[in-house]
């Protein structure tokens, strides 16, 4: 692939990949929040998506990672993304691969058991299951809510640990819904009827999907690490140096799934009783953390905001790395408002460390910002109430 | 359902309370019924009527069937020391289909699931203990499903039954026949692999 067809912005060298995959080539929507009908073709490079506040801009990039990850992060219920009034949302896009073309389809529906239907499709082919969905359209989405990743609460580090791993690999989630759903049934049983012989069944099943899951974050934070700790050395000109480490819900010694099993076993034996007072389990990945050190010191609690936010994107960068690591070929890279959110030195910084996505896409109130910094060409998409401009 | 004369109508909503029946299959049952002959209107209200009269529990295994004990269970060609303990009817069904199976059956009516409100009471649990305690049972095979609830009635009924004496075994998950190795997923793979055979 032609390096050249990523701009780079003047005084920086942009690291662009050899071979690169994932791109969008066209995207069509249909009653998706605010976005009516949307029918646009996207060519490589840096894609800018600009307008005034509130016209659609966040919402054509979420739409887009939906087709990654089969559901919206930013949603609080899914029936939000169908446009008000309508009775179905569509999001169709077509992309590159290294071997052809695929289209990637999603369809929420209003009605069904939970408010909504929703149907997966990849290639015209129905997909019963999420995580036969996941993956396959490998993308980074970077929300302004990203930049409090390390200032925040340990759910979040885990959705990144977990949006991440899902994506690379489709058997992380299946472990992880099971882990879930037995983790809501005994939780249940803590509040309802606490008979040691049926919480010791679930138990059962959440030490063997959790000690799986706990190896599977334990490995991704140590592919991570280094990655994480490169890009935040760039990104700050060798002034701070990241340092993760997974703080898993129980002590990791043993590396063998058999041990970390009985481990888990005999913490519900020994927490049993406590859990039944406090109603809720009090052990296994959904207590898990990752720490982040900068300079030695953990920045959660003694980072400066801005050593926080730093270090939040570098996490977000190390991710974007790593799935170019495991797939041979980099993310399609959407960054939603993020540079609005940076200073002149930081965005600067930001986008001479972007991985060699062949592909990103960007949302920005004032492209002037951008376009100063880049010599070469980019493709801008204006959206204005839910609808793109022709030009 | 305005649309249509009260008879339909009334016909479309008790049809639409059917399992996987929404209202437009009923609909098109509905009208379907209408066109059908008297002889197989009546056809199908008798065989309606004879499930209703006519099945009920086996007192000694809980499957449906139409005398007690049930054909298995009265079969004296069965082997009455293994027991198969399978979450529903269809389940039994199932194996018996494979014909691979010659022991007697337990139906448990369901499995557990707290978050519906199934425990262990809604199941016909101690209906199986009480033929574990006649002595006769020397092995229990547990064929639930290989989901979260059908892992915790194993894994729950495990607890119960060993101290009893019985070998107990779980069905064994892996790979279905005729499948590539190249296209089964890790996890399947990976429990194929812990359930592996000496040849």
């Amino acid at each position: 692939m032609d390096s050249s067809s990523i701009p780079s912005p003047e005084g920086w060298d942009l690291r662009v990949l050899e071979v690169t995959l994932v791109e969008l080539l066209h995207l069509e929507l249909e009653n998706f929040r605010n976005l009516s009908r949307v029918s646009r073709s996207f060519p490589s490079g840096l894609n800018l998506v600009t307008g005034p506040n509130a016209q659609g801009k966040s919402n054509l990039l979420e739409a887009l990672f939906l087709l990654s990850v089969g559901k919206s992060l930013r949603a609080h219920r899914e029936d939000d993304l169908i446009q008000w009034g309508a009775p179905f949302a569509r999001i169709v896009g077509r992309t590159a691969l290294r071997d052809g073309e695929q289209t990637v389809e999603a369809v929420l529906e209003r009605g069904g058991a939970f408010g909504i239907r929703k149907t997966l499709r990849i290639n015209g082919t129905h997909c019963s299951r999420l995580s036969q969905f996941v993956g396959r359209t490998p993308m980074v989405h970077f929300l302004p809510s990203d930049l409090d990743l390390v200032q925040g609460e340990p759910f979040r580090r885990r959705r990144y640990l977990d949006v991440l791993g899902a994506q690379l690999h489709p058997d992380y989630l299946r472990e992880l819904q099971s882990y879930q759903k037995a983790l809501r049934e005994r939780n249940h049983l803590l509040r309802t009827d606490p008979r040691e012989s049926l919480l010791q069944s679930y138990e059962i099943l959440l030490a063997e999907s959790g000690s799986r899951i706990t190896l599977r974050r334990a490995a991704l934070v140590e592919r991570l690490a280094p990655l994480a700790a490169r890009f935040h050395r760039e990104f700050t000109q060798e002034v701070e140096n990241l340092r993760i480490e997974y703080r898993p819900s129980i002590e990791l010694e043993e590396r063998e799934a058999n041990l970390l099993v009985e481990a888990f076993l005999r913490e519900f034996a020994r927490s049993r009783g406590q859990e039944i007072v406090r109603k809720t389990t009090l052990t296994g990945p959904h207590r898990d953390d990752l720490a982040v050190f900068v300079n030695g010191k953990d920045a959660r609690f003694f980072g400066s905001q801005g050593q926080q936010r730093t270090a939040s994107i570098s996490l977000k960068l190390a991710e974007a790395g790593l799935m170019e690591e495991e797939q041979g070929d980099p993310p399609l890279l959407l960054l939603d408002d993020i540079l609005s959110e940076l200073d002149r030195a930081r965005t600067r910084s930001l986008l001479a460390h972007l991985p060699g996505s062949r592909q990103i896409l960007i949302t920005i109130t004032e492209e002037e910002k951008i376009r100063a910094m880049f010599t070469g060409p980019l493709s801008t998409h204006v959206i204005r109430q839910g609808e793109i401009l022709a030009c | 359902m305005l649309h249509y004369a009260q008879p339909i109508a009334r016909l479309i909503s008790e049809l639409s309370k059917m399992p996987t029946v929404g209202p437009k299959t009923a609909q098109r049952l509905a009208l379907h019924i209408v066109k059908m002959s008297q002889e197989s209107v009546n056809q199908l209200i008798s065989a309606i009527q004879e499930v209703k009269e006519k099945i009920r529990r086996c007192s000694l295994c809980n499957n449906l069937a139409d005398r007690d004990p049930c054909l298995v269970c009265s079969d004296p060609e069965r082997d009455r020391s293994t027991v198969c303990v399978v979450a529903e009817p269809k389940d039994a069904a199932a194996i018996e289909r494979s014909r691979g199976f010659k022991g007697m059956y337990h139906v448990l009516g369901g499995v557990l699931s707290p978050l519906d409100g199934i425990g262990p009471e809604n199941l016909s649990i101690s209906l199986l203990l009480k033929r574990m305690e006649e002595g006769t049972i020397t092995e229990v095979i547990l064929a639930t499903n290989p989901t979260v609830e059908g892992d915790a009635t194993a894994l729950y009924l495990g607890k119960l039954l060993q101290p009893l004496g019985p070998k107990v075994s779980r069905l064994a998950r892996g790979l279905p026949t005729g499948a590539d190795l190249d296209y089964a997923d890790e996890i399947t793979l990976a429990r194929s692999l812990e359930g592996r055979r000496d040849l």
